[in-house]
């Protein structure tokens, strides 16, 4: 597979996905409309800073994951 | 489970979870409960590591969510549900459980401990903020 047919291939969550070659990290999140600071980006293993996400640009063959936040917790005394 | 209002879950993960809550107190604890691809009960619990190791709030680690992610996919499970417990409040998903609640398609379930000998278990769906409590079925 080459990036000279304008689109690569990723995997994406586990699942087979074509981006636009060149495609960043943000660009790709955005497509999924999905907001950055509300999750945790991999890509082959290795969790992405969240200051990368604009420069980091997406290679043909890469493994993607981005998980959401899991937190919470009890009511605040306000609500209480 | 998840999309239903019914959430189904098997008497040991039940057992599980609520046993990894009281293992957990006197800080909250959290894990992700999945089921086989089609089927409706719940049948595992992978109890997770509360990052904020408090009693008022957790935290799951991302990475660790990530690896739990990939084994779930490898055993052909889905994510049907995200437990956490309230140490000293009833079972129902606070303000901060509302607003990170980021997963529309699975349950929400919590336990409170505020009566450790009698554990209260209750599952939600919290989609868009909108909270709407599932009924709980253990079989």
């Amino acid at each position: 597979m080459t990036e000279t047919t304008g689109t690569i291939q990723i995997q994406l969550n586990g699942k087979p996905n074509r981006v636009e070659a060149g495609t960043t990290v943000s660009a790709l999140l955005q497509k999924w409309k999905v907001r950055p600071e509300l999750v945790t980006v991999e890509i082959n293993e290795e969790i992405l800073q969240k200051l990368d996400y604009d420069g980091t640009v997406i290679r043909d063959g890469d493994r993607v994951e981005f998980v959401f936040y899991m937190g919470g917790g009890s009511p605040s005394d306000k609500e209480a | 489970m998840g999309g239903s209002d019914v959430a189904v879950l098997t008497r040991s993960v039940y057992e599980a979870m609520i046993a990894h809550a009281q293992a957990g107190y006197p800080n909250e604890a959290c894990g992700i409960l999945a089921a086989k691809s089609g089927e409706e009960a719940c049948g595992v619990f992978y109890p997770m590591r509360n990052l904020d190791e408090s009693s008022i709030s957790y935290f799951m680690d991302p990475k660790e969510q990530l690896g739990v992610f990939k084994r779930m996919r490898q055993e052909g499970l889905e994510m049907r549900g995200i437990f956490h417990s309230h140490v000293a409040s009833e079972a129902y998903p606070s303000q901060k459980d509302v607003r990170l609640a980021y997963y529309p398609e699975v349950s929400y379930l919590i336990v409170s401990l505020s009566d450790r000998q009698r554990p209260v278990l209750r599952s939600y769906r919290i989609v868009e903020e909108a909270v709407s409590e599932q009924e709980l079925r253990v079989v």
